[in-house]
């Protein structure tokens, strides 16, 4: 019998214009899988308060509180450090991490912190760039796409994609993308054939032992990618991190084509990662209006719990970590301590019940 | 506790935004595009006053008129834009007072369950209807800024509302109109058991129809925008006149053009950018109508107005921005 593990998704924000925008995303992954979520928020100790750090937090995203696992994680020090923390704590399948601001200067020395999460590989992530619409973002996924580069030998991310396309009964795109050509070669034609329709829809099901994929296969090269993602309606892009992080001058680089795709892109590293066991949530749907809906609101509600419960972690956290709960507790006895709703927890992670 | 002793009544300062907006929020929008003219501005007033390029100064008559009429052009739209963001924000404020009425009603105007039902029922009964109705304005005010914002409704619903609703909502394309009509059928049965009379209903049914008129309201600001020539015409002339604007200020100003140029520009470009953030105020930036934190605040209220035990926090601008 297999332990079943929810989609843990921590959602690193930094309370951009882009993170406000990636809200009807997180809510729709939430609806669509079984979700725990983390809101995590990282600071410089030295240059801003803990508190004013969490009070900013617990106003970001605030009805996330509603949902049925949510979290929010204040930690120090980078967003690279706080997701390989995170990662040591506890399981992560999924680490969302929208473009911050644009400073609207060159960044000269200052890499980019999304292709540092994706050299990283802690865990896939998920990202997408400012000028993705919020439609789009929205949008139930019906329509995911899995790009693969000719010739390289990177499959992870496909697997990921048919595991996420099964679980949310989504038409799987496999597009390969050509490398570039010149002008008078005939590489294109070379590499047409092999990659055929039934070519690929074979080696993907062979690959991932499924065949309850549809799979459409496409062939393009890399400055068509956004229309052929139009075209197909892509409503999430799985890619190869590798492909798309690159160096330029001194820093490191997420390649521009990826926020020019303009829709959510999940980057998946070739290092051996968690595998995901993604759970589809299986929804009720009733067509006609019927005197038990008049019942109230579920006898399962969550219901506060004056004392935080404490999850075991299995190795010890170096930094503090702060947990911070969305809702506030009113006319009720107050709990001794840990003091109101938000709890410091070092050494041992506390999760404090959403009370809402 | 931390929210109970520091809550603000609606409407403080920090509702809106603070009184500087930073600069850091503007900049990015508009740096490429001043970065371009400046470039643009240096090469024409190095040509001119170092290659003794002097076909490229021209009259500032015809620029200055230009200008008048441009403002005047970009004043109007922003006017248009503002009002749509105004109207959206009213329509809000609209939302908070008619939710207040529906709950106050409901909590008023509903009589206690008969004595001939069963007595096992009827306390239950009682406390079933005021919690059906608070939780379904509560639902129905969220499921409201999820459908105008694009967003998924349901994890927030699943754990406020009885599944069977929730599953019947699923197959609603439009989930809050789903949720009036739940309402509609809520104060229907009120009726037929005798707990509202006929004058009552009307009452009731009659703020439900005027919060199906705030989201109709909202819908149509939301699905019509401002029509394509105000978006597009206004970029064409702001990018005209401020290339053309080094050519009028070349002579006079010499190798100081650039400066003056991009400043003109900058107030330019500046105005055309304003104007593009609020003219869709339920588009999910940090421009929009606060919805978020305005049906926070309704659902404090009505939780509060039904003495509920738990509430959700205050929710408090981030960077200025509430959102």
């Amino acid at each position: 019998m297999t332990e079943h593990h929810a989609f843990h998704v921590a959602f690193l924000t930094n309370f951009s214009d882009t993170c406000f925008r990636a809200i009807p995303a997180v809510a729709q992954l939430c609806d669509a899988i079984d979700v725990r979520l983390t809101l995590v928020h990282t600071h410089d100790p030295a240059a801003t308060s803990a508190h004013a750090v969490e009070a900013t937090l617990r106003n970001f995203f605030p009805e996330a509180d509603r949902y049925a696992e949510c979290r929010r994680v204040v930690l120090p020090g980078t967003p690279a450090d706080a997701i390989r923390h995170l990662g040591e704590v506890g399981p992560l399948d999924l680490v969302i991490a929208p473009a911050g601001d644009p400073l609207g200067f060159p960044r000269l020395t200052r890499s980019s912190i999304r292709a540092r999460l994706v050299r990283d590989a802690v865990a896939p992530i998920w990202t997408v760039g400012p000028g993705a619409s919020a439609a789009l973002l929205g949008r139930a996924h019906r329509h995911v796409a899995c790009v693969v580069r000719v010739g390289t030998p990177g499959w992870e991310h496909v697997r990921r994609a048919c595991d996420y396309a099964r679980a949310v009964g989504a038409t799987l795109h496999v597009i390969h993308v050509l490398p570039e050509v010149h002008d008078g070669t005939m590489l294109r034609l070379a590499f047409a054939a092999p990659f055929d329709a039934s070519a690929t829809a074979t080696q993907v099901r062979a690959m991932t032992g499924r065949r309850d994929i549809a799979l459409q296969p496409h062939t393009t090269s890399r400055g068509q990618l956004p229309g052929v993602l139009d075209r197909v309606q892509a409503d999430i892009v799985f890619v190869d991190g590798s492909h798309w992080i690159g160096r330029r001058f001194l820093t490191r680089r997420v390649h521009r084509g990826l926020d020019a795709l303009q829709r959510p892109v999940i980057c998946v590293g070739n290092t051996e990662t968690r595998p995901w066991h993604i759970e589809p949530r299986r929804h009720a749907r009733t067509r006609r209006w019927s005197e038990a809906m008049l019942a109230p609101r579920p006898a399962s509600r969550p219901t506060p719990s004056p004392t935080p419960v404490p999850v075991p972690v299995p190795v010890p956290v170096p930094v503090p970590v702060s947990v911070v709960a969305g809702g506030t507790q009113r006319r009720m006895p107050r709990p001794v301590e840990p003091a109101e709703h938000e709890v410091r927890l070092a050494p041992v992670l506390r999760v404090v019940p959403n009370p809402i | 506790m931390r929210g109970a002793g520091r809550r603000r009544p609606l409407g403080s300062k920090e509702m809106i935004v603070r009184d500087r907006l930073p600069l850091r929020r503007v900049w990015p929008a508009i740096s490429k595009r001043l970065g371009l003219l400046f470039v643009f501005d240096l090469s024409i007033a190095v040509l001119y006053s170092r290659a003794g390029y002097d076909v490229l100064a021209l009259s500032s008559l015809p620029l200055g008129m230009m200008g008048a009429g441009l403002s005047v052009f970009l004043a109007f739209r922003n006017n248009s834009a503002y009002d749509r963001w105004w109207e959206a924000r009213t329509l809000w404020g609209s939302l908070v007072n008619q939710s207040r009425t529906f709950v106050r009603q409901a909590l008023t105007l509903v009589d206690a369950p008969k004595p001939s039902r069963s007595r096992s029922q009827g306390a239950d009964a009682e406390v079933d209807v005021a919690d059906t109705l608070v939780d379904w304005q509560v639902a129905y005010v969220h499921a409201l800024r999820c459908h105008l914002r694009g967003q998924n409704p349901y994890p927030e619903l699943e754990t406020t509302m009885a599944p069977a609703l929730v599953a019947w909502l699923r197959t609603q394309r439009n989930v809050p109109l789903g949720l009036l009509l739940h309402a509609g059928h809520c104060l229907r049965r009120l009726f037929d058991e005798g707990r509202i009379d006929s004058y009552r209903l009307t009452q009731l049914d009659s703020t439900l129809t005027r919060l199906c008129d705030v989201q109709g309201a909202c819908e149509r600001i939301k699905n019509t925008p401002l029509p394509r020539q105000y978006e597009f015409f206004p970029r064409v002339f702001v990018l005209a006149y401020c290339l053309l604007l080094p050519f009028g200020l070349v002579e006079g100003m010499g190798l100081l053009t650039p400066l003056a140029s991009t400043l003109v520009s900058f107030i330019f470009v500046s105005l055309d950018s304003i104007g593009r953030d609020i003219e869709a105020p339920f588009e999910s930036t940090v421009h929009d109508t606060p919805m978020t934190q305005l049906s926070h605040t309704i659902e404090i209220n009505l939780r509060d107005s039904r003495g509920d035990l738990h509430v959700p926090h205050d929710v408090r601008p981030i960077d200025g921005f509430v959102y």
